[in-house]
């Protein structure tokens, strides 16, 4: 499949990759293994042939996400955010490369069934759409409800199939043309809980890409890691490059609402969707009153208000609450010069209990300080923390920093019961070390026996121990 | 011949040894004191302050307030000090500061410390896959990063120089540790190699929206614009044009609703600038698909330079 190596964004490349296909799309599949034996003039041993049937599923998400965060990287705009988004597309980034082409919107698999995980250089639409909607939909179309509601998998049914079924006679789901129950992928079931919304058809049609469209809403990124932060399952895997893919909307948000966004299956809704230009399909008329439910895998709100959101709007409005300094310690307008010297510092007052019982303040400053620390302060190994506690004559208060920075080092040593062991013994071991390096020379001075000298030298070793413990 | 060895000599030998540090240093050579992979790789992380609580990193909310950046010096001896109460498992602890193993760990932190540091500098590259480079550990400096920004833009990237920088000569100093303080957290911690100066933050290149320049509705006709660029594709690298064409756009939208993208028009008009070619007779369009889309209709990076101050 084409890669494209985008333009220099940040002197780093970027890859814009058209699609990135699963090896098997989800579903149910049987693996048929048979043997036949022949001899060595190519004869058939017999005519029996040895085989054996596997069946196994792919299981992908469908309806609706079994665990967000290990699907979604982020949402743009971001939930609940408010600014300046009317002339961008909102967009959902996935973790997963093949995602949004896990399934397809057409009837039938756009990708030759017979060959899977076959690459093809042809484009395909994702079976993915991100809808936004305003309260200015709802004006048009007042049966209209701007979130997603709880039903079940059985409730994507026609009623003549399940009964139970809350899809009103004459609306449409994914479901609509089976013939029975069964269409589900293995372990689903008709229970299983999904979040549904109800588009009139009409609106549909108007905000819905078409497939054609579907080709181009979405696209796989690979992008360098190496400036980023460790997050876990993408900068932590022993790799320089993630990849990660994007579905876009198709619709902009409007000026000074507040828009609801819903990322929307439309796999096998290829017979209902529009045409490019919006106008219902074959067979339909844009005055259709009937509804189509569609399957939510995530839904968010954000508001566009006209003022500046980007990422370097949010960067440049960093620092801006008062101070000036740009150095990790708390600020002081007052007029005391010993206090402002030391929060200058990085120290902090705090209130202290003494091993005395008194209360008092003290200093206490983290392992981050405003300036470099050059002098050297605590003597290891310290023996308690009353050692690394140090008096500051200029303000009569203690400075327990590294106290508190060794109090800590040994907690956080204790709490791990497999370090804190491990240490032991291999400390232990040293001392042994230590102990039985003393008595090879003792031995070499005394018996001229040389430290691998065999059975008599371990044999005295064990005698010099046991003598050494009877005197205690 | 007949030789001696009395319990009292051998008790006086072991106490002599056990009283300085330097005999015992004597007796245990560098190459002995070495800890097992699973002790020095736990001691990298802790020199790194992982698993450090945040409040001892941030004693008071005022020092870091909110959408705020903050740069700081990592103290030495407050790292001493926490490595030390994790290596004084099994040290007796008595106020005679010269019992037999703190003088045994006397005479070992210095090599378990230089374990553990050489361990903390493969923990990023381990991530990361990337080949290790030496650290000096005399200056370590970084940033707290407080700010919505960190939980909107996750893969948020970042560059740091050192003091003397310039564009044409950056000095980028090697992140040790950059990550978000726990899930869904406000607050970024970056620990760097070297004296930070400057800091530039910027945008996921993952995480970069499709947008159009111009949008306006006047009296139910849309009219939009968006500036392309024309680029020529060969294999699998793409050459971007330097000069940005203007073009109208605003036959790209539906009828039916006049913010609803007709992306195949889209993709039609991006197409016009394939192969660097603006000229197309209508009807001879290219094909374009969705990667060269992607890098058309996906707006700049913002980045942002921070100084310490």
């Amino acid at each position: 499949m084409p890669e494209h190596n985008g333009p220099d964004m940040l002197h780093e490349k970027v890859t814009f990759i058209q699609h990135d296909l699963p090896g098997l799309e989800a579903g149910a599949y049987q693996l048929t293994v048979s043997q036949h034996v022949n001899r060595s003039d190519n004869t058939p041993l017999s005519e029996d042939t040895l085989s054996d049937t596997y069946t196994f599923a792919v299981k992908g998400d469908r309806f609706s996400l079994s665990d967000p965060a290990s699907v979604i990287y982020s949402l743009f705009p971001a939930d609940n955010a408010s600014g300046d988004f009317d002339t961008v597309l909102p967009h959902v980034v996935f973790r997963k490369t093949t995602f949004p082409w896990s399934r397809y919107p057409s009837n039938a698999d756009p990708v030759s069934a017979t060959n899977p995980g076959v690459d093809t250089d042809a484009d395909l639409p994702t079976w993915l759409a991100v809808l936004v909607l305003d309260e200015d939909d709802l004006s048009l179309f007042p049966s209209l409800k701007l979130e997603a509601v709880t039903a079940t998998i059985g409730d994507l049914f026609p009623q003549a199939i399940v009964k139970e079924s809350t899809l009103a006679p004459g609306n449409f789901s994914y479901f609509s043309k089976a013939a029975n129950a069964e269409a589900l992928d293995p372990g689903e079931t008709l229970a299983d809980a999904v979040r549904v919304i109800d588009l009139p058809l009409p609106l549909f049609w108007k905000i819905t890409p078409s497939l054609q469209d579907l080709h181009y809403t979405a696209h796989v990124r690979k992008v360098s890691l190496d400036n980023k932060g460790t997050i876990q399952g993408i900068s932590d895997q022993g790799e320089s490059v993630g990849a990660f893919s994007i579905v876009f909307s198709n619709r902009l948000p409007q000026d000074g609402r507040k828009s609801y966004t819903f990322l929307v299956s439309l796999e096998g809704l290829e017979d209902y969707l529009p045409a490019d230009d919006g106008t219902p399909p074959a067979g339909y008329t844009a005055t259709d009153t009937r509804c189509i439910r569609l399957a939510t895998l995530q839904s968010w709100v954000f508001f566009s208000n006209g003022q500046p959101a980007k990422f370097d709007d949010s960067a440049m409005a960093l620092n801006r609450s008062g101070t000036v300094g740009t150095d990790l310690c708390i600020p002081y307008a007052g007029s005391n010069t010993l206090v402002m010297n030391a929060l200058k510092m990085g120290y902090v007052p705090l209130n202290q209990a003494l091993r005395t019982g008194e209360q008092t303040v003290s200093w206490y400053r983290g392992p981050l300080t405003p300036y470099l620390v050059t002098k050297e302060r605590v003597e290891v190994p310290v023996s308690s923390p009353d050692k690394a506690t140090i008096f500051d004559p200029t303000t009569g208060m203690l400075d327990t920093s590294y106290a508190a920075a060794w109090t800590l080092g040994r907690l956080i040593a204790l709490q791990d019961a497999g370090f804190s062991t491990a240490l032991y013994n291999w400390k232990q071991g040293l001392t042994q070390q230590v102990v039985a390096a003393i008595e090879d020379e003792l031995l070499w001075e005394r018996f001229n026996m040389e430290p691998d000298g065999g059975g008599r030298v371990s044999l005295l070793k064990e005698i010099i121990h046991l003598l050494a413990q009877q005197q205690k | 011949m007949r030789y001696t060895l009395h319990k009292h000599t051998y008790q006086q030998q072991l106490s002599q040894v056990f009283s300085s540090p330097q005999a015992i240093r004597d007796l245990l050579k560098e190459d002995k004191v070495k800890l097992p992979d699973n002790l020095h790789k736990w001691l990298g992380r802790l020199r790194l302050l992982y698993g450090v609580p945040f409040n001892y990193l941030v004693p008071d909310e005022a020092m870091l307030p909110p959408e705020s950046i903050r740069f700081f010096y990592l103290d030495m001896n407050w790292i001493d000090a926490m490595l030390d109460g994790a290596y004084s498992i099994g040290r007796n602890l008595t106020n005679a500061a010269a019992s037999a193993s703190a003088n045994q760990d006397r005479a070992t932190f210095a090599t378990v410390k230089s374990q553990a540091e050489n361990a903390a500098a493969i923990i990023r590259p381990a991530l990361l896959g990337r080949k290790p480079a030496p650290v000096q550990w005399e200056v370590v400096s970084g940033f707290l990063l407080r700010s919505s920004l960190v939980s909107r833009y996750p893969g948020l990237g970042v560059n740091v120089y050192g003091a003397g920088s310039t564009p044409e000569q950056p000095l980028p100093l090697k992140i040790l540790r950059f990550e978000a303080l726990g899930a869904g957290a406000d607050t970024m911690i970056c620990l760097v190699a070297g004296d930070a100066y400057q800091v530039d933050l910027h945008e996921a290149p993952e995480q970069l929206h499709y947008g159009i320049d111009e949008y306006t509705v006047k009296d139910g006709v849309t009219a939009a614009a968006k500036v392309l660029r024309k680029f020529a594709v060969s294999g699998s690298e793409v050459t971007i044009g330097k000069d940005p064409v203007k073009k109208d756009i605003s036959s790209c939208f539906r009828t039916s609703d006049h913010r609803t993208l007709n992306m195949k028009a889209l993709a039609d008009i991006v197409s016009d600038l394939k192969n660097n070619d603006d000229s197309k007779t209508p009807g001879s369009k290219v094909p374009v698909n969705a990667s060269e889309m992607g890098f058309e209709m996906t707006e700049g990076v913002g980045k942002v330079s921070f100084i310490r101050k």
